[in-house]
């Protein structure tokens, strides 16, 4: 059986639930698996904005590419993360915005899964064919259907562990399990998160687990994120996109404009442009 | 990068300014995207470039001209005065700069030749090209130029064939 850590959660997710999975999952374990394995970071940052005659203050999440962007191998699904930053790499993307270029550059979830299975790891697993292809049909072939079931009964067995040992406060055992289980711990059900959090940061920078971190690319900050995808704005970053794209270019939010205390009392009426801009002064 | 300490004080600063609002559900990107029918991605990347054109009008001696990809994100932060002019002018450059629209055909020479130094000088000072989505060769730069407002909901937009030569 192929490791678990070697399977991203997507490809897992794609074996476990078929066109079933949802694009929105999709899309959130592979940006979790891709912020746990440092090819991408998050970082938080205070930004102040005008409002009103006052100032207010907004926590804001920026993604930045990570310690093992240029090393990292991505799958062709991961790209849609990362091709902005191999075009820009200084880029500090919003994390919104970056969401929605993944949603932009996803195009269709029939295309989405298509890449995900296509992928080789896990390509063996699924039957392939025209009309398959064309009507984005999933179906996992004999030995797809057979890694299916030691897949699941594999996750139930390290859900019942894990959640066992954060329980037992045993850390260098869940650790451990986090190690053999890689982005796939999102996928399991009964984990708390909280308690996940609780590891502690000494423990994961001694020196008998630090070798295995480097060489499993994973670092300790990153389990932070871990336990922050399931508490709230990741999450809710990811529903508030799936249900309000559709309406996201609404005419009604790019009506007008409008003038504050000082310039002009009649919002602006476009000005006229110019072809090939004089540069400034 | 070559910077000085100044210039690097001065690129971190102007590297932060966020145009978004993130709060907002129509923020500063979306409109530049929805207004040019550019991929969020694309935007994302011409803000950066617009940055990095303003750090160069910063630190420049001479007058710089941005492509017109740059151009479209410059216009569209001047419709945004309160942060174009009190946030990031005088907050993040210290600097008031002013955009000045061509005055005809017989600038055009000197456009050109103006573009081209930002572009050297953004090699100079970046140490890389700029990238050529973003910012075309001067000879491609001033070609396209023949844009217009549509309305989408009266008309259809058909794009024309395009014969190659091979």
């Amino acid at each position: 059986m192929i490791q678990l850590s070697k399977l991203k959660p997507a490809e897992t997710l794609m074996i476990l639930e078929g066109s079933k999975s949802e694009l929105k999952n999709l899309m959130k374990y592979t940006f979790m698996d891709l912020v746990l394995k440092k090819v991408i970071l998050v970082k938080e940052t205070t930004l102040t904005y005008k409002s009103g005659r006052g100032y207010r203050e907004q926590q804001s999440k920026y993604i930045i590419k990570g310690p093992n962007f240029d090393n990292y191998k991505a799958s062709s699904f991961e790209e849609i993360y990362l091709s902005t930053f191999h075009k820009s790499p200084e880029l500090k993307a919003i994390f919104s915005k970056l969401i929605k270029v993944g949603y932009e550059a996803v195009v269709t979830e029939k295309k989405f899964r298509k890449k995900i299975i296509d992928n080789e790891t896990i390509a063996q697993f699924f039957t392939s064919s025209l009309i398959y292809n064309l009507f984005g049909i999933v179906i996992l072939n004999s030995v797809g259907y057979e890694f299916k079931l030691q897949l699941k009964n594999k996750l139930d067995d390290y859900d019942s562990k894990l959640s066992k040992a954060l329980v037992n406060k045993n850390h260098e055992l869940a650790l451990q399990l986090l190690l053999e289980l890689g982005g796939n711990v999102f996928l399991l059900k009964n984990i708390d998160f909280e308690l996940l959090q609780a590891i502690d940061i000494s423990i994961l920078q001694s020196e008998n687990l630090k070798e295995q971190f480097d060489s499993n690319r994973y670092d300790y900050d990153s389990w932070y994120y871990l336990a922050y995808s399931d508490t709230g704005s990741f999450n809710s970053s990811f529903d508030s996109w799936d249900d309000n794209s559709s309406s996201f270019d609404s005419s009604y939010h790019a009506a007008g404009c409008s003038s504050t205390d000082s310039g002009c009392s009649s919002g602006c009426s476009g000005c006229g442009g110019c072809s090939g801009c004089g540069g400034c002064s | 990068m070559s910077f000085n300490n100044e210039h690097q004080i001065l690129w971190h600063s102007i590297e932060n300014f966020e145009m978004d609002d993130i709060e907002s559900s129509f923020s500063f990107s979306d409109r530049l995207s929805r207004e040019n029918d550019w991929s969020m991605e694309f935007c994302l990347r011409a803000i950066l470039e617009y940055k990095k054109f303003m750090f160069l009008v910063c630190i420049s001696n001479e007058p710089l001209t941005p492509s017109d990809e740059v151009d479209q994100v410059w216009h569209l932060h001047l419709l945004y005065t309160q942060s174009y002019w009190n946030e990031f002018c005088d907050k993040t450059m210290n600097k008031q700069i002013h955009h000045g629209p061509t005055r005809g055909k017989e600038e055009q020479i000197t456009f050109k030749d103006q573009y081209q130094f930002t572009l050297d000088f953004y090699e100079t000072i970046f140490n890389l090209k700029a990238p050529q989505d973003i910012w075309p060769q001067s000879e491609k730069r001033f070609k396209s130029i023949h844009f217009t407002r549509v309305n989408k909901e009266k008309n259809w937009i058909i794009p024309k064939l395009k014969l190659r030569r091979k």
